[in-house]
């Protein structure tokens, strides 16, 4: 899972990737409002986390340009203003959700869990796929109610793959869920998780699309 | 509690009755004057007739026959009044209120005591019939009529007195009125609503500079309070994200799972209580300079050693990033002013510079007066403020978005700002052109600080 992170403050916004991460997902930190449009233009991201005060472009203006370019990202909005005013404004603007600080880093992480549950259109916190289970709170995956060992890497690559259940994944996008744009990354990388999940998952669950990426089907109606 | 309307009542009943005494005392002397000079004369008239009598009855000698009886439908007052015609030694004619004895013998009025009442008594002697002709009457009947007039005079005075307090009772009620409406309006302030009292009705005009002086107040209370408010919210909001910066570290450090995580993230922890504790320092000196708190405490300074003592405390953080500092002063240069203000104004003006100069750059302050300003000037070779920039400058916890990476509350120059404006000074930038310094100008007023007090200045911006 790979979040755009927008924090102008250096010290808030050092912890929240470090948080972030680890927890498994891949963060992308900025803290200018004008690179945040670029980067939401660049780039593919499963959520946004946005400070309202940002110098150069207001976290408001940022989130009212997404909307009008119909991007549906969730986003869930920081800030320090806590004014029932200010929170209608950024809902009405089109954050999905809000957190004023401080706040907890277990809220942040159990609210972004909650978004990103519901922008893919479920309302179980488990995934479950055939005779396996994915508990994104947890960290955890189980086959026929058997825990499963598995790295973290692997699980955010399962992770994103059963959230995009019937849509095919390029490697590179599995990649920059995995790295975000802070590493170079080797291009077999990808291949040798996808090898070890099918060793500990059986080999059926993730299909290969030559020349294109990796699917698991949706489940036959 | 003393009371304007009881005061002024209890001294104009005083004046009354002194008034009121006066009068009487002079009523009742003058009238007994009077009838004491018309009585005596009527006795002195009443013995010449009596002996004109005499003379016109000849030669026929009255006897004691001759008393006159009382007339029948005589006057209570004929008892008081009474005559005698003493013939050497013989009573022979006298009016039946007179007693039997000679009244007085000497000629002229006297004042005898007789049957224990007192009588005034006009002895006549008639040379041409020797007789001793007497003609008196009791002090009692003048006294009665005195009493009567002076009586006369007070009885009006006496029911007109308390008549008169009363209203004047109720007339000073009425014109204290608009004291008791604005007190009424007064009542209903409260911090939250301190609008001016305005009063319908005509206000006196001895009432209208205490109206006016409590507008005043209210005016400036309202926006001491306005500040205040502003101020704590702006604050608590600043407050808000180092606060979340350091919950967030720790929470992470909590859950590190090695030790280089843990130590980055206690690092940065230690940064955030570092950087919090110096904004609610800062925080703490914005709200220290108000200019109610700087009214009182302004005195001569020498500006040039401020700005050294400032520079000598600044030395090391430039010398870290090997910026050359220093200090032009032609002549000493006094102002009148805060002393902790000023040197805070300097800190943060020099501390700014070395802040935002690259290293190896160069700061230089200089002081020095002309005409009838103190200008004061910190320049850097950095590379100053964006255009953009400019007039946000003095926002509250502003930073230029070029300068998101140093750290710094950004409220240093609007401290600045409040501490120049309470020393009615002014601020300026030279905006810079690539390649030039970058310089703050404040300029001070040299006689203004001396009477005057601290402007009630914008500190809004």
């Amino acid at each position: 899972m790979r979040i755009l992170l927008v924090e102008d403050d250096p010290i808030l916004g050092d912890g929240i990737r470090a948080g972030l991460r680890h927890d498994g997902y891949t963060v992308d930190w900025i803290t200018q409002g004008q690179q945040a449009s670029t980067a939401l233009k660049s780039a593919e991201f499963d959520l946004l986390v946005l400070d309202l005060n940002l110098p150069g472009k207001s976290g408001l203006e940022i989130l009212r340009e997404l909307r009008q370019n119909k991007n549906p990202l969730p986003v869930l909005i920081l800030t320090a203003r806590d004014t029932v005013d200010d929170r209608i404004k950024g809902l009405d603007t089109g954050a999905d959700d809000y957190l004023v600080k401080p706040f907890d880093l277990d809220e942040l992480l159990a609210r972004i869990r909650a978004l990103l549950r519901r922008s893919q259109g479920r309302s179980q916190p488990i995934i479950a796929h055939q005779n396996l289970q994915l508990d994104p709170a947890a960290h955890t995956v189980s086959v026929d109610d058997k825990p499963v060992d598995i790295s973290r890497v692997e699980f955010q690559i399962l992770h994103t793959l059963l959230e995009s259940r019937g849509r095919v994944l390029s490697r590179q996008r599995l990649e920059e869920g995995l790295y975000g744009w802070t590493k170079d990354t080797d291009s077999n990388t990808i291949e040798v998780h996808i090898h070890h999940l099918r060793k500990k998952l059986g080999s059926l669950i993730i299909r290969t699309i030559r020349g294109v990426g990796y699917i698991i089907d949706k489940p036959a109606p | 509690m003393t009371s304007i309307r009881t005061h002024l009542v209890l001294w104009l009943s005083i004046l009354f009755s002194g008034i009121w005494l006066l009068a009487t005392g002079l009523t009742y002397w003058s009238s007994q004057h009077e009838v004491e000079e018309l009585f005596d004369a009527q006795l002195a008239q009443a013995a010449a007739v009596l002996a004109q009598f005499q003379h016109l009855n000849g030669d026929a000698q009255p006897t004691l026959e001759h008393t006159l009886a009382q007339a029948v439908n005589g006057h209570q007052y004929e008892k008081k009044i009474a005559f005698q015609i003493w013939d050497n030694g013989t009573l022979i004619l006298r009016s039946s209120s007179a007693p039997e004895k000679i009244m007085s013998t000497e000629p002229g009025y006297t004042d005898q005591s007789i049957g224990g009442h007192d009588w005034r008594v006009f002895t006549y002697f008639d040379t041409q019939t020797r007789h001793h002709i007497i003609t008196s009457e009791q002090y009692e009947v003048r006294d009665e009529l005195v009493q009567k007039i002076t009586l006369d005079v007070l009885l009006p005075l006496t029911i007109t007195l308390p008549l008169f307090l009363l209203i004047i009772w109720i007339g000073i009620g009425r014109g204290l009125l608009p004291v008791n409406r604005i007190a009424d309006q007064v009542a209903r302030l409260s911090p939250q609503n301190l609008e001016p009292v305005v009063v319908k009705h005509a206000i006196p005009t001895e009432i209208d500079p205490l109206l006016s002086a409590l507008n005043s107040l209210f005016g400036k209370l309202k926006t001491a309070f306005e500040r205040e408010q502003r101020f704590t919210a702006d604050a608590a909001h600043e407050l808000q994200t180092p606060l979340a910066s350091i919950k967030t570290q720790a929470q992470v450090a909590l859950r590190a799972n090695n030790p280089e995580e843990l130590t980055h993230a206690l690092q940065q922890i230690e940064a955030g209580v570092n950087r919090t504790s110096h904004l609610v320092q800062q925080l703490l000196a914005l709200a220290r300079y108000n200019p109610e708190s700087l009214r009182n405490e302004n005195k001569n300074l020498s500006l040039n050693q401020l700005a050294a003592d400032v520079i000598v405390n600044l030395e090391s953080t430039a010398h870290q990033k090997q910026i050359e500092i220093s200090l032009v002063v032609d002549t000493p240069v006094m102002m009148v002013g805060n002393a902790a203000g000023i040197h805070i104004m300097l800190r943060n003006l020099i501390d700014n510079a070395i802040r935002y100069c690259p290293p190896h750059g160069k700061v230089t302050v200089t002081i020095d007066s002309v005409a009838e300003h103190i200008q004061l000037r910190v320049c850097d070779t950095g590379s100053g403020i964006a255009q953009s920039d400019l007039g946000r400058i003095f926002e509250r916890f502003y930073r230029g978005e070029k300068n998101q990476h140093l750290t710094g509350s950004g409220l240093g120059l609007s401290i600045v700002q409040r501490i120049v404006s309470l020393h009615h000074g002014e601020i300026s930038f030279t905006t810079n052109n690539p390649g030039e310094e970058f310089c703050v100008n404040v300029t001070f007023p040299i006689n203004d600080a001396n009477e005057t007090t601290p402007a009630n200045g914008n500190h809004d911006s």
